[in-house]
This record gives C-alpha cells, sequence and structure tokens, in this order.
C-alpha cells in the first residue's frame, strides 16, 4: 500500500515546490527593481509592523478577508462533492439527499453573505 | 407515534361500546371538584362570580348521570356488566398488600347520582337568585361545589375508606354551609353543634369500619377479597352476647344515626337551619342527610347477613320512634324552616323503618322521591323566606295571591310529602314503606300511619298558616320570587309528581332494577324474609294510608283553617303537652344538663390534672433539672465542642484562602497549571496501567 | 450510508433554522432601532417565541425516543445487511451511528432547549430593548443551544468535536457580548484562549484514538477498537485523557476550572446562566456517553484511569466549596459552586460506570458481531442503573435551581448595578418575592430536604451507596465526601440567605420586577419546589429514560 500511496504524497510536494520556486524566479527575473520604504517594510496585513502592541487595530480588512476565506474554502467543498456525486448517481435517493445537502450548505452561507452585506462589511470605507 | 399507541389502547378497551358512560363515571364528582377549585381561586373573576364555573360543572355532571342513567337501565349496560361495574387501583401500601380505592356502578350508585345532580344543579341555579348580591357569593358556590364532589364520591365509593373520606367532607361542607353566614352567634354555635353531634356518630362508623377490616382483611365492598363476600368471618359470638356482624351493623348505623339525624342524636338539624335555605334544602333535606339511609342500604350485607336480626331491629325502632318523634315536635313550630326540619327528620325515621323491615327498595325509593319533594318544599320557603323577610309563619298569611307559584309549588310537595296515594310520588314511595311494615313488623305499620296522620296535620297547618287566610303583619309586602328561583321550584314540583311512577306496585321498575344490587346470595336472604308478602297493590294499606291523610286533612282544616275546633280549650288539660312538645321535650337541656356537663367536669378534672401534676409537678420538675444538666453541658460544648467546630470551620476557611490564590486571573497561569495537571494525570495513568497491566483480562476474553 | 429517524433531532434542525431567522430579520430590523420591523417584531420578543415551540418539540421528541428505541431496524449500508437501534441517525458502514437520539440525549436536549428558554427571558429583562446587536446575541444562543443538542445525542468523535466547538465558538462570542464592558471582554478573551488550548488537547486526543484503534471515530468502533491487542500501548490511555481535558474544560471539573469564575463573573449573567447549565449539560451528556460507550473499562476499578475520575470528582467538590466561602461577588460565588455541583454530578458519572457489567452486554461487542451492535440497557441491566436516574434528575434540579439563581441575581444586578454580595442586604424588604425565591433556589443548591437539589443529591448519593455494596467502597466514600461538601456549601449558601433576611436595608428603594423576571423566577420556583412533590413520577420518568440509554 506504502509505494503507491506516498508517490502521490511525493508528486505533490515536488510540484508544490516547483510552482513556488518557478513563480518566485519568473518574478525575480521579470520585476523591475526599484526599492522604498514602504515596500521594503515587512508585510502585515496593512498595518505598521513597529511600535507598541497596544493599539487599535483596523479589523475591515480581517473581515473582508475572512469572508473570502469562507467563500473560497465553500468554492473547495464543491469539487470534491461534486466527483463524490458522480459515484452517488448509482442511487438515486442519495443523489437526490446529495443535492439537497449541498443547497443547504451553499444556503446557510448564502445568508452568511446577506449577513455580511446587511452589516456593511463588503463597503471599504 | 404516541397518538397510535393511544387510540390503540383505547380501541381495546372500547370494545364494549355501552360501558363508555360507566367507565368514565369517575368524572362525575372530579368536575364538581375542579369547579370548587377554580371557584375558590378565581371566583371573584370568573363567570357570574364563580356561580357559573359551579353551576356548569354540576350540570355536566347531571348530564354524565343522565347519559349513565340511560346506558345502564336502558341500553343494557346493566346486564353487560352483570349489574356491578367495579375498578380498584392501589393506593396506600400497607404491610404486605395494599389499599385500594375505586369506584363503582350498581343501580344503587345511579339513582343517587341522578338524585343528587339533580337536586344539586337545581339547588345551585336557585341559589344565583337567593344568595344574589352576598359579599361572600363566590365561596358559596365553591362549597357547594365542593359538596357535591364529596357526596358523588361517597356513592360511586366502592370502598369504605373512601366512603368514609367522602363521609367527612360532606360534613365538613354542611359546617361550612350551616355557618356561612358566620356573623351570627347562632349560625357559628349551630354549624358547630352539627359538626360535633355528627361526629359522635362517625366514631361509630369508624369503629364499624375498623371492625369489618380486621375480620375481613379488607376495606373493599366487591370483589372476592371484598368485605362482601367474607362476611361469614364475622359469624362469631362477641360482646353482648350478639354476632360480630350485628356489632359492625349496629356500629355502622351509629354513623347513619348521626349523619340523617335520627333519635338521639338528631339534636343538630333543626339548628342547622341557620345555613343559607337553599344549603338547607339540598344538605339539609335531600341529600346529606340521607348518606345514612345511603349508609345502611349500601352496607346492607351486613345486615342481612346477622341472622339473629338486632341490627335490624334496632334500625327498625330507632327508625319509627324517630317518624314519630319528629312528628310531634313539628306540630308546635313555628319557624317555617324548623318544622320543615323535623319533618325531615320524621321522612328519614321512615327511611330508617323501613330498611329495619327490610323494606330496601321502598327505602331508596323514598330516599328519592323525599329529596325531590323535600327539596322543592325547602325551596318554597326560601322563596317565601325572600318574598317576606321573615320565618316566623305566625306573621304569614295569605300568600296565595302574592305568590302563586310559591304556593302551587309547595301545595304540590306537600301532598307528596302526606303521601297522598296514586298522585304523588311521595304517595308511592309512603305506601310502598307502609306495605312491607305491613308484612313484617305491625308496630312500625301503626306508627308509620299515625306519623302519617301527624305529617298531614302539621304540613297543612304550615300551608294554612303561611298561604291561606289574612296578612297577619301588614308591615310585611310580599312579593313573588325572580323567575331564576321559580324554574327549579316548578322543576322539583314536577318531579314530586312524576318520580313516583317508576315504583308503582303494578309494574315496579325500580324495584326490578334496584334488587339485584345486593348480590345473589343476600337477593335470597331478602327475599327469604320477606317470604309470603303479596307483589302488588295492597288494598288494606292504601285505604288506611288514604284514610289517614283524610283524617289530617280534615282536621288541619278544622282547626287551623276554618277554626270550627278551638284547640285553645284544651289548654289547661293538655297545656303541659303543648309545652313539652313546643321545648322538643326538652331534649337539648337533657344533654346540657348531663352529658356536657359531664364532659365539662371531666374537661374540668383533666385541666387540673394537666395543670399541676403534670405541668408543675412533672415538666417542671424535668425542665429544672434538665437546665441544671444543660448548664453544665453548656459550658462543655462552648469550650470543647465549640472549640472544635470553630477549628474546623476556621480551618476550612483558611483552606478556601489558601487555594483562592490559585486563581491569579492570569490566563497564561491557568493554562501553565493545566498542562501541569494534565501531564501529572497522564503520568498517573501511564503509570497505573503499566504497573497493573489492567485491561488483560479483556485482552484474554477477546482471544 | 443510513440517514434514519431524522424526526429524533429534528429539534435542533429546527432551532438552527428559527436561529437564522432571527439572526436575518434582526439585521433587517436593526437599521431602524425601535422603528418598524424592530417595533412590530422585536428580536427579544420573537426569539422566545420561535423557542418555545422547540422546547415543546424537544419534549415530543423525548417520548418518541423512549417509544422508538425499543425497535430495531435492519439496514442494507453498502452491502451488509446491519441491525441498529432505531434511534440511530446517519448510521455508516459497519453499524456506527454518528448520532443516537436515545431517550437520554433526548433528554439532555429538552434539558438544554428549556434552560435556553429560561435564559431567553432572562436576557428580556437584563438587556434594554435596544440593546444593540440583538439578532447575533439571540441567535448565537440559538446556535449554541442546537449544537448542545447535538453534543448530546453525539455518539461519533467528529460529531462531538464538531457540536462541541460550534457550541463553545458561540460561547466565546456571548462571554464578551457587552463590548463596554472591560470585564466582559476579559472574560471572553480568557474564555477563547482557555479554551482553544483545551480543545487543542482534546482534539489530539482524538486523533491518537482514532490511531490506536484502527482508524475509527465512531464511539462504538473506538470501545472495540480498544480492545483488540492493537491498543495494547499507553497512546490509548494518554489519547483518553486528552480528549477528557476537552470535557472537562466544559464542564470546569477541576484541573480545568480555571476559566470558570473569570468567565462567569465577567460575562453578562444571562450567559452565565448559560454557561452554567446549557454548555454543561452538553458537556456532561457527552462525556457520559464517552466514558460509558467508548472508553470501556472492565471493572473500572483496576483501571488507574478511574481513579484519576474519582480524584477529580472529589478535588472539584473540595475546591469548588472551599474557595466559594471567601468570596464577596454573588457571580463569583455561584462559578465556584458550579464547579462543586459538577463534581456532585460526577459521583453520578463515576458510579455509571459501573452500571453495565454485565457479559452478556461484552460478548456482541468483543467478538466483533456486525449484527448486534447494541441492545437496549433494559433488556440486560444487572443492576437498576440508580446511579443514572441520579444523574438525569439532578440535572433537571439543577437547571430549575442554577437558572433560577442566575435569573434572580441578573434581575438584582440590572435593578442596583452591583453584583457584590455585600449587596443583598435587607433584600427581603426591597423585593420580598425575588429573596425569597433566592432562598429556595440556594437551599436547593444546599440539597437542603424540600426541594429539587434534594431529590437530586439523595438519589445520587444513595445510587453511589447502593454501588458501594458491591465492593466499590470507593463511592461510599465519595457519597460521604459528597455530603460533608454539602455541609460545607451550605455555609455560603446561607450566608446570603442571612444577609438577605435579617440584615438591615440601608434605607433603599424597593425593587420593582419585570413580568418576564417574574415569570422566570416562578416557572424555576414551580420546577425547584414541584419536583419533590412528583419526585415518584420523574423519577419513573427517569428510569425510563435511563432504561432506554444506549451505548
Amino acid at each position: 500500500m506504502l509505494a503507491k500511496d506516498f508517490l502521490a504524497v511525493g508528486v505533490f510536494i515536488i510540484v508544490g515546490i516547483v510552482f513556488v520556486a518557478v513563480t518566485l524566479i519568473a518574478s525575480y527575473l521579470f520585476r523591475p527593481y526599484n526599492p522604498s520604504g514602504e515596500k521594503l517594510r515587512t508585510y502585515e496585513c496593512g498595518e505598521i509592523p513597529l511600535g507598541p502592541a497596544w493599539l487599535q487595530f483596523r479589523v475591515g480588512y480581517y473581515v473582508y478577508a475572512l469572508i473570502f476565506l469562507i467563500f473560497d474554502v465553500e468554492a473547495a467543498f464543491i469539487f470534491p462533492w461534486a466527483a463524490a456525486l458522480l459515484g452517488f448517481s448509482r442511487t438515486k435517493t442519495l443523489a437526490v439527499l446529495g443535492i439537497i445537502d449541498m443547497v443547504i450548505f451553499v444556503g446557510v452561507l448564502a445568508l452568511g453573505l446577506v449577513y455580511a452585506w446587511k452589516k456593511g462589511v463588503l463597503e471599504w470605507k | 407515534m404516541v397518538a397510535r399507541e393511544l387510540f390503540v389502547r383505547c380501541r381495546i378497551r372500547n370494545q364494549i361500546s355501552y360501558s363508555v358512560m360507566t367507565e368514565y363515571a369517575w368524572l362525575i364528582p372530579l368536575l364538581p371538584a375542579l369547579a370548587f377549585g377554580l371557584t375558590l381561586l378565581f371566583g371573584r373573576r370568573g363567570p357570574g362570580k364563580g356561580a357559573y364555573i359551579a353551576i356548569g360543572a354540576i350540570c355536566a355532571s347531571l348530564v354524565m348521570a343522565c347519559a349513565l342513567a340511560v346506558e345502564w337501565f336502558i341500553a343494557g349496560g346493566s346486564q353487560a356488566n352483570r349489574g356491578l361495574y367495579t375498578v380498584s387501583v392501589p393506593w396506600m401500601p400497607v404491610g404486605t398488600g395494599a389499599i385500594h380505592t375505586g369506584f363503582s356502578i350498581d343501580a344503587l350508585s345511579v339513582v343517587m347520582l341522578l338524585v343528587v345532580t339533580v337536586v344539586a344543579s337545581l339547588v345551585q341555579i336557585y341559589s344565583i337568585g337567593y344568595m344574589h348580591g352576598d359579599p361572600r357569593y363566590p365561596r358559596y358556590f365553591a362549597y357547594h361545589s365542593l359538596f357535591a364532589s364529596a357526596m358523588l364520591a361517597l356513592v360511586i365509593a366502592n370502598n369504605m375508606l373512601l366512603m368514609f373520606i367522602s363521609w367527612e367532607l360532606v360534613g365538613l361542607t354542611s359546617y361550612l354551609l350551616i355557618g356561612f353566614w358566620f356573623e351570627r352567634p347562632s349560625a357559628m354555635r349551630a354549624a358547630k353543634k352539627a359538626f360535633l353531634v355528627t361526629r359522635v356518630g362517625d366514631v361509630g362508623f369508624l369503629a364499624g369500619m375498623i371492625l369489618l377490616y380486621i375480620k375481613t382483611g379488607s376495606f373493599d365492598l366487591f370483589g372476592k377479597e371484598g368485605v362482601f363476600e367474607n362476611l361469614t368471618r364475622l359469624d362469631v359470638i362477641g360482646p353482648f352476647g350478639l354476632p360480630l356482624v350485628a356489632i359492625a351493623g349496629l356500629l355502622l348505623f351509629c354513623g347513619a344515626v348521626g349523619k340523617s339525624a335520627q333519635f338521639p342524636l338528631h339534636v343538630w338539624l333543626p339548628d342547622a337551619m341557620e345555613g343559607p335555605t337553599p344549603v338547607s334544602a339540598l344538605i339539609h333535606a335531600a341529600t346529606m342527610v340521607a348518606a345514612g339511609v345511603y349508609l345502611v342500604a349500601r352496607m346492607y350485607p351486613v345486615y342481612l347477613a346477622d341472622a339473629s336480626g338486632t341490627a335490624l331491629q334496632a334500625v327498625a325502632y330507632v327508625g319509627a320512634f324517630t317518624a314519630l318523634f319528629a312528628a310531634t315536635i313539628g306540630l308546635a313550630q313555628n319557624d317555617i324552616k324548623r318544622i320543615l326540619a323535623y319533618s325531615t327528620i320524621s321522612q328519614l325515621g321512615y327511611m330508617m323503618a323501613s330498611l329495619g323491615v327490610f323494606g330496601y327498595v321502598a327505602a331508596v325509593f323514598h330516599l328519592m322521591t323525599h329529596a325531590f319533594f323535600k327539596a322543592n318544599l325547602f325551596l318554597g320557603a326560601g322563596s317565601v323566606i325572600h318574598g317576606t323577610g321573615t320565618q316566623d309563619i305566625r306573621e304569614m298569611g295569605g300568600l296565595r295571591r302574592h305568590m302563586p307559584w310559591t304556593y302551587w309549588t309547595f301545595l304540590i310537595s306537600t301532598l307528596s310529602l302526606c303521601g297522598v296515594p296514586f298522585v304523588t310520588a311521595g304517595g308511592w314511595s309512603k305506601e310502598e314503606i307502609l306495605a312491607v311494615a305491613w308484612h313484617t313488623n305491625r308496630v312500625v305499620f301503626a306508627a308509620g300511619v299515625f306519623g302519617a296522620l301527624l305529617t298531614t296535620c302539621y304540613m297543612f297547618r304550615l300551608v294554612y298558616r303561611v298561604f291561606h287566610g289574612q296578612p297577619r303583619n301588614t308591615q310585611i309586602h310580599a312579593h313573588e320570587s325572580p323567575r331564576v328561583m321559580l324554574v327549579p321550584l316548578v322543576v322539583l314540583g314536577f318531579l314530586a309528581i312524576s318520580a313516583g311512577y317508576v315504583g308503582t306496585p303494578w309494574a315496579n321498575v325500580f324495584e326490578h332494577n334496584l334488587l339485584p344490587v345486593l348480590g345473589e346470595t343476600y337477593l335470597w336472604v331478602l327475599e327469604h324474609r320477606l317470604e309470603g308478602m303479596g307483589h302488588g297493590f295492597n288494598a288494606v294499606v292504601f285505604a288506611m294510608a288514604l284514610g289517614a291523610v283524610a283524617v289530617g286533612i280534615a282536621l288541619a282544616s278544622l282547626i287551623w283553617l276554618k277554626p270550627v275546633l278551638n284547640i285553645q280549650k284544651l289548654q289547661p288539660y293538655f297545656g303541659w303537652l303543648a309545652r313539652l312538645v313546643a321545648n322538643k321535650y326538652y331534649i337539648d337541656e337533657i344533654y346540657q344538663a348531663t352529658v356536657i356537663r359531664a364532659l365539662m367536669a371531666a374537661c374540668w378534672i383533666a385541666f387540673k390534672f394537666d395543670y399541676w401534676v403534670i405541668d408543675y409537678a412533672i415538666v417542671n420538675g424535668v425542665g429544672y433539672l434538665t437546665r441544671l444538666a444543660s448548664q453544665l453541658y453548656g459550658w462543655f460544648d462552648r469550650t470543647v465542642v465549640d472549640g472544635l467546630v470553630n477549628l474546623i470551620g476556621w480551618t476550612t476557611k483558611a483552606l478556601g484562602n489558601a487555594l483562592r490564590y490559585l486563581q491569579t486571573g492570569v490566563a497564561q497561569h491557568y493554562v501553565f497549571l493545566t498542562v501541569v495537571a494534565l501531564v501529572i494525570i497522564s503520568l498517573a495513568v501511564l503509570v497505573g496501567h503499566y504497573r497493573e497491566e489492567a485491561w488483560i483480562p479483556i485482552a484474554g476474553f477477546y482471544r | 450510508m443510513f440517514i434514519g429517524n431524522i424526526k429524533l433531532i429534528a429539534p435542533a434542525l429546527y432551532l438552527c433554522a428559527a436561529a437564522l431567522v432571527v439572526l436575518i430579520l434582526g439585521v433587517i430590523a436593526a437599521r431602524k432601532p425601535g422603528k418598524g420591523l424592530d417595533y412590530q417584531l422585536p428580536t427579544q420578543y420573537l426569539a422566545p417565541a420561535l423557542m418555545f415551540p422547540g422546547v415543546v418539540y424537544a419534549l415530543w421528541a423525548v417520548l418518541e425516543s423512549l417509544i422508538e428505541v425499543c425497535y430495531t431496524v435492519d439496514v442494507l449500508i453498502g452491502y451488509e445487511l446491519v441491525r441498529v437501534p432505531a434511534v440511530a441517525l446517519f448510521v455508516t458502514r459497519g453499524g456506527h451511528a454518528q448520532l443516537t437520539a436515545d431517550p437520554f440525549g433526548a433528554l439532555f436536549t429538552l434539558v438544554a432547549f428549556a434552560g435556553t428558554f429560561i435564559v431567553m427571558l432572562v436576557s428580556l429583562d437584563y438587556f434594554d430593548a435596544a440593546q444593540p446587536h440583538k439578532a447575533e446575541y439571540y441567535s448565537l444562543v440559538m446556535f449554541a443551544t442546537a449544537a448542545a443538542s447535538l453534543a448530546a445525542c453525539a455518539s461519533d468523535l467528529i460529531a462531538i468535536y464538531l457540536s462541541i466547538e460550534l457550541l463553545s465558538l458561540a460561547s466565546y462570542v456571548l462571554a464578551c457580548f457587552v463590548k463596554t464592558d472591560r470585564r466582559s471582554g476579559e472574560a471572553g478573551l480568557k474564555y477563547f484562549l482557555y479554551g482553544a488550548a483545551c480543545s487543542a488537547v482534546g482534539l489530539y486526543g482524538m486523533s491518537i484514538l482514532f490511531g490506536v484503534t484502527g482508524g475509527h471515530t465512531s464511539l462504538s468502533a473506538i470501545a472495540r477498537g480498544l480492545t483488540t491487542p492493537a491498543a495494547y500501548s499507553g497512546a490509548a490511555w494518554v489519547g483518553i485523557v486528552f480528549t477528557l481535558v476537552g470535557f472537562g474544560f466544559k464542564l470546569a471539573l477541576v484541573p480545568f476550572q480555571f476559566w470558570a469564575p473569570d468567565v462567569y463573573q465577567g460575562a453578562p449573567t444571562p450567559i452565565t446562566a448559560f454557561l452554567s447549565v446549557v454548555s454543561k449539560a452538553a458537556g456532561l451528556a457527552v462525556l457520559v456517553r464517552f466514558l460509558t460507550a467508548a472508553v470501556f473499562l472492565f471493572p473500572p476499578q483496576n483501571f488507574s484511569w478511574y481513579w484519576i475520575l474519582v480524584v477529580l470528582t472529589a478535588g472539584s467538590m473540595f475546591f469548588g466549596n472551599l474557595v466559594a466561602i471567601p468570596q464577596r461577588n454573588i457571580k463569583r460565588m455561584l462559578a465556584y459552586s458550579s464547579i462543586a455541583q459538577i463534581g456532585y454530578l460526577m459521583i453520578g458519572v463515576v458510579s455509571a460506570v459501573h452500571a453495565f457489567p454485565s457479559l452478556e452486554r461484552l460478548v456482541p461487542r468483543l467478538w466483533n458481531l456486525p449484527n448486534v451492535i447494541v441492545r437496549t440497557r433494559a433488556a440486560s441491566w444487572y443492576y437498576e442503573p440508580w446511579d443514572m436516574v441520579g444523574l438525569v434528575v439532578y440535572i433537571v434540579a439543577y437547571m430549575f435551581m442554577n437558572l433560577g439563581a442566575f435569573a434572580v441575581v441578573a434581575g438584582i444586578g440590572t435593578r442596583t448595578r452591583s453584583d457584590a454580595i455585600d449587596d443583598y442586604a435587607g433584600l427581603m424588604q426591597r423585593s420580598p418575592f425575588l429573596a425569597a425565591a433566592l432562598t429556595v433556589f440556594l437551599i436547593s443548591l444546599a440539597g437542603v430536604p424540600p426541594t429539587a437539589g434534594f431529590v437530586g443529591k439523595f438519589l445520587i448519593f444513595g445510587g453511589a451507596i447502593q454501588h458501594a455494596g458491591q465492593n466499590h467502597p470507593e463511592l461510599a466514600v465519595l457519597a460521604v465526601l459528597g455530603i460533608i461538601n454539602s455541609i460545607i456549601s451550605a455555609y455560603y449558601y446561607l450566608n446570603v440567605v442571612r444577609l438577605m433576611f435579617f440584615a438591615p436595608a440601608e434605607d433603599r428603594p424597593s425593587l420593582r420586577a419585570s413580568l418576564a423576571l417574574n415569570a422566570v423566577v416562578a416557572i424555576c420556583l414551580v420546577g425547584t419546589l414541584g419536583l419533590i412533590a412528583a419526585a415518584g413520577p420523574v423519577v419513573d420518568f427517569a428510569s425510563l429514560v435511563v432504561s432506554g440509554f444506549l451505548d
């Protein structure tokens, strides 16, 4: 069992490393080099990374990111679901239930979106 | 799912469709009980100030009782259940067994249920008018509901214990209602008297009940283990050379004497007239006082099992004597309600006498008819009191013109009470009693006939004084009562005539249905006792009864309507007799001088003994010694024991104070402490695990 | 997968839907507070109104579950015919249910629902009508309750973890709900930090169990896995310890109680009440299910595990009661008191572990029979499971008396702006009803007779002593310690009563209670005092529930 299973993992690791490496190397090759203070600063989600820790953060950015993440994960869920639904198509009930499940899942997330919308999270002020 | 299970269960239970009402008969007393609670709690805000709650409940009970009667007598419920339907459930565990409670339905209970619900509902409706504007109006109806509930429970109880509880509850409501206007000292006294006097009889009831329980091992009346099936166990000679069963019968009869106001415990009933008149009609005429008769009728197998017949003879003679004795007192009273009260005592005497001479059916029949006409008479009297504002018949007169409805219904019921044959309900029942007495006991028969004569005299004296002649007091402007009071009068008046036709000698439906109540064994005994008594119409008895009534009416008319005979002339010769009767044979005074004074003396002696010997010598002495000891002990307690206790308390507090410093308020500390604890626990578990290898038994089992 | 009788967990589903409705309607309404939708359909009324049918529904589910638990169904899963109880839901291959809506779980659901309904009424009195974020508040409470309900029925580690986590997340937010109050924020943050740590440890333990038992998450599969030689390592037991940390944290069992006092004191009082009852009920149900279904101790006293439980039980009682004594803040005092109360309940759990040592029950499990997974306890109980009866009765009693106490504390806190015990002096003159009611609740918490607390303690201690007779002296010791602790606890409970009745009021105005507060207090009073009147039927019902307990 080992060889086959770990082969997939190995391939995945290699592809991951290669993808990151290629991206970094490509950008290193193509980007213009024009440094400034802002650009060289450590990235911290738009906040100034130095200074006292006891200060008010602007949470808007995080909330925005969180909502993005939710729908990102939703998409990640839908792919395996769609794949599994093919297998379910043997038994009709399961397939129907699968669809209902996903409708409920997406519906709840949609309600979440409505909530966020109403709360004004989607407006960048 | 739940509903389905219930539905299936219901289907199984209702296979015999005509037992539906029978099975749910327990609802009949339950509804007024609920109404009692509701009226008491929410009466003032309830519909009709609570009156409609009570009336609604009793009317619902009435409808159910009617349905039950139809099911039982007409739809064949009686045959389907072999004359008796009884349900027992465990109530209180006692020793190895349990006391059961439950209800039973037979012809006797059905008749009683009907009588009680009919009269109670009519009286409650009547009370709307009579009690209008009373400050304690809701409470009045609450008590009424409680009474109805207890009375109905009494008549369907299938065991002596429940009977006794209901019996005491009706006594309690009687007490509450007699003393309803407790601002009047006389009402208060009367209530107290009623309660105490009936209690004397109740002691007998309780003793009889316990005797039966000890010997038969059951409070239940019916069934293989019940009292009636096991009466032979009481067939041994007890005190006074009497069989135990006779003793039991006599003791139970004591209860009946108290409740039904028989001589010598009759003294409470006339005083009980202090209560509101509808109460007198319902409780002290129609239903509760008849409970004594019901008790003897219900326990009739006990009396029939007594081969010596002593108990029944006692019942017969006490009843016959009371019937006569009360009738004579009734002749000389001037209070309209008191006359009726003595008449009630007298009629209850008739019923008792009838039971005593084996007139089982006749007694219950008379109970029923009496309930209707006597309730009507009392309600009529209430109407008169309502219209005139007085109870003294010397101040009334000529009310016939002002109160026609009251007059006619009152007259009908008077005729029924006098026992006018063929026409009235009372006629049929009274003649049935006389017919039985004629066959079994001529002394009782003679008393009955003479009593009928006296009854007619005092009742017509009452009618003439109140309704005929000229008004004696010009201050009084009589008026007819409101319609809500008249409707019950008319209904009861109708019943006072028609109720008798269920028991005519030619087609005695009543007897046919009621006799099987006794069960095969005792039915046989009863029929054996009545052997040779011709069924059907007894012309001699009817003639004599008719004669008594006719003579009575004639005498009364000659004395009080058209004063042809002047009884004042008899004054010099029979004045002492008149005084004796008017003062009720001085019975109250005799009781005062003997029983009560003796009791008081005993109480005084007991008090003095208690005060000087027990309190002063013993209790105080012991108290002094105790104080001495406790002072010594107190010192010990304060220094040694308290010291220890305080030490423990102090340690506890100190520990608490020490431990609270674990709770620093810093989240990092918390997590750190938890991790430490986790490590310790894990190590402990692991050490224990490897040391004991505890789970090896399981592994072994697994292999 | 076999879905099963979904109606049995329908109350939780209904509540989720209701929470969404509350959230969306509330957010729409909140745009114009005091006008329009917020005026016509205020969230604070809408939420209890939606909650109440849920309570009725949960009650129905208990009855339905009592009937359904008597049946089994044969289902085809994959290519295998499996016999499962009719209350099993989401049954996977091998007949392992992810949720088991047995009467025990259904009853804890009912407790959670009823408790939440009461908490909502308390909130109605506690918060202003113009309170911001009403919709979030009520919907979070409802989500948490639904999670508690699912946790009570969960019989699979994933289901347990997810439901407990949903409950926790909602609780973190609720604890710091009053943003303007620093203490509330502190409470929420501490709760979150501590909770996250414990939850991580718990999850780690679950993953160990998953690995050791051969890749199973279902409790019944883990039970079977723990009996195989593959589990012949200390790792399994460490896994169990770690898993229990997750549950112990929910219960505030010593030594995982550190969060409780700060959070109880800082959180808004209705939420404190919620945490002390609903959240604990869920944790307790999970713990009982985990201990009896997955961790298969036979005979228990041979396992060091069991002894740890015994020590923690005694420790909780003593720690809670002793530290409660010097407290000056009533919410903090009640927090320690609830740590002690969990100790009493744990006596029931410890004796519940003994309750099924019947070999008859072991056989199907040990022989790995696929068809016979579960039997009802009624079919094969050896001892009358008094312990569990005590547990069930006590949790109901605890719900009434603890919620009642917190309701009064909340009511008084909003009116006097103080939670200091000293400010309860002379409460009798200021508000006789609340003072009398609080007295009843405290007396009940102390376990003094005519109250529900007495019935519960009596049954729990009685059950322990009953088991002690079967050669388990430690249970008798626990019962005696429980009684000693009841006496200690009377000291600080009665101290409050003494202040209320005998200390003079410093000429303060009388307090006016709102209708909602009075109603809540009355409901809890009826429950606290009524339970003893109905003790017979309640115990009968509880043993019926317990006899349907599936493990």
